[in-house]
């Protein structure tokens, strides 16, 4: 398990090490994005931390070493089962005593099955972590080259060109904006890339553990994202802002259709059960698609035997 | 109470099942201290819970037996010294015409 660690140990401290930079990159108003740099990724968090760090926290070798002792567990179980089950049937003690031991010795029977239960999942995680450990070192070891400085050779010359950036950010077609932004982009993207491979490793490997991101008391709860850590959000304000933003991503419906225009297909008529104008529609959703000239149709339920017209009947007012 | 039991048969059965719940609470405890990651932990608490709770039962049947013998070995001791009690009156009051 430490040699696995070991592995990684270079990635992650280049990623920390040039995390101030990518940070500032990331929050600046001028970066650019798209084909520039590849899909945008987050910068290495203290989440992404506490993920991996309960991930080493679990090493193969114990969980494998634990299957064998619940094994023997299971084992003396079942004998002790057996002899309890036995005083029981024997006789000599009173009906209650003789009923209570057959009784618990039934209990006791069917706690082995659980542990023989719980001792094979810890064997299959115990490969299953195992292998994408070795995978995860392998992925680290040949992302180290991806997370060096690029053009830079130390986080102080990128943070320079950053701050150069800022100070030209109201001068339109500054020569030297474009090798700034190229250098800083080149930067983040190979650092994008390797984020991007570590983040799949290790969810594939919690997958793997059922780990749900509650670890750690507290961790999880009303208000607490389980990818985030224990930290609580902000309460939401629906403010202005707020609502500019929503329907930036949210758009009114395009204008009502008449009723007669839509085509009834296999007794279902969805486009047009949409009160039309009503409410928002996601994006990707509008606009007609070959085969369905109404956009998406939703089937009802068989046992839904509302006629059609009774429902075109209802409108928003 | 009932004497239909032989009181050294009972601590016969209370001292094995005693053994019994030594072992169960070590199988509990066991279970308790097995590496079992994030994902199992709860699963393997409530285990090492339950099979606690197997001891706990077991225990109490042994303390109930125990009872049962040493209230049986009393009842005893009391049966015979009421016997000599009596005997001895017997002895020493005046016969009776």
């Amino acid at each position: 398990m430490a040699a696995r660690l070991d592995a990684i140990a270079p990635v992650l401290a280049a990623l920390r090490d040039w995390r101030g930079v990518y940070e500032r990159w990331w929050e600046h108003p001028g970066r650019r994005g798209g084909d520039a740099v590849g899909p945008a990724v987050a910068p290495w968090s203290a989440a992404d931390e506490v993920r991996l760090e309960r991930l080493a926290g679990t090493d193969p070798g114990e969980l494998a070493a634990s299957a064998v002792r619940l094994d023997a567990v299971a084992t003396d179980l079942g004998e002790i089962a057996w002899v309890v089950g036995t005083i029981g049937a024997r006789g000599g003690i009173g009906t209650s005593a003789e009923g209570r031991c057959v009784e618990l010795a039934t209990l006791i029977k069917s706690r082995v099955a659980e542990v023989t239960g719980l001792a094979e999942d810890l064997r299959s995680a115990a490969a299953a972590l195992e292998s994408l450990l070795a995978e995860l070192a392998d992925q680290a070891r040949r992302a180290w080259e991806g997370v060096d400085g690029g053009g830079y050779r130390f986080p102080a010359l990128a943070h320079r060109d950053i701050e150069e950036a800022d100070r030209a950010a109201g001068a339109p077609g500054d020569p030297g904006d474009q090798a700034r932004w190229g250098g800083l982009d080149e930067l983040v993207a190979r650092h994008a890339a390797v984020l991007i491979a570590l983040r799949a490793s290790v969810a594939t490997a919690a997958n793997a553990l059922g780990d749900p991101g509650c670890g750690r008391a507290g961790s999880c709860g009303p208000g607490v994202w389980v990818s985030e850590g224990p930290q609580a959000l902000d309460e939401l304000v629906v403010d202005q802002d707020y609502a500019e933003r929503l329907w930036q991503v949210w758009q009114p419906l395009p204008p009502a259709t008449e009723v007669s225009e839509v085509p009834e297909v296999a007794g279902v008529r969805e486009a047009a059960d949409v009160p039309r104008g009503a409410g928002p529609l996601l994006p990707g959703t509008e606009g007609g698609r070959t085969g369905t000239d109404h956009g998406v149709r939703i089937a009802e339920l068989p046992d839904a035997a509302t006629p059609v017209g009774t429902r075109l009947s209802r409108g928003p007012g | 109470m009932r004497m239909e039991l032989d009181p050294a048969v009972a601590l016969a059965g209370a001292a094995q099942l005693a053994a019994l719940v030594d072992e169960l609470s070590a199988a509990a405890a066991e279970v308790q201290q097995a590496t079992a990651g994030s994902a199992a932990t709860q699963r393997r608490d409530q285990l090492a819970l339950r099979l606690g709770q197997h001891a706990v039962e077991l225990a109490i049947v042994v303390s109930d037996l125990r009872r049962y013998a040493s209230a049986s070995e009393a009842h005893e001791r009391a049966v015979v010294a009421g016997a000599r009690e009596l005997e001895s009156q017997l002895h020493s009051c005046p016969r009776l015409p």
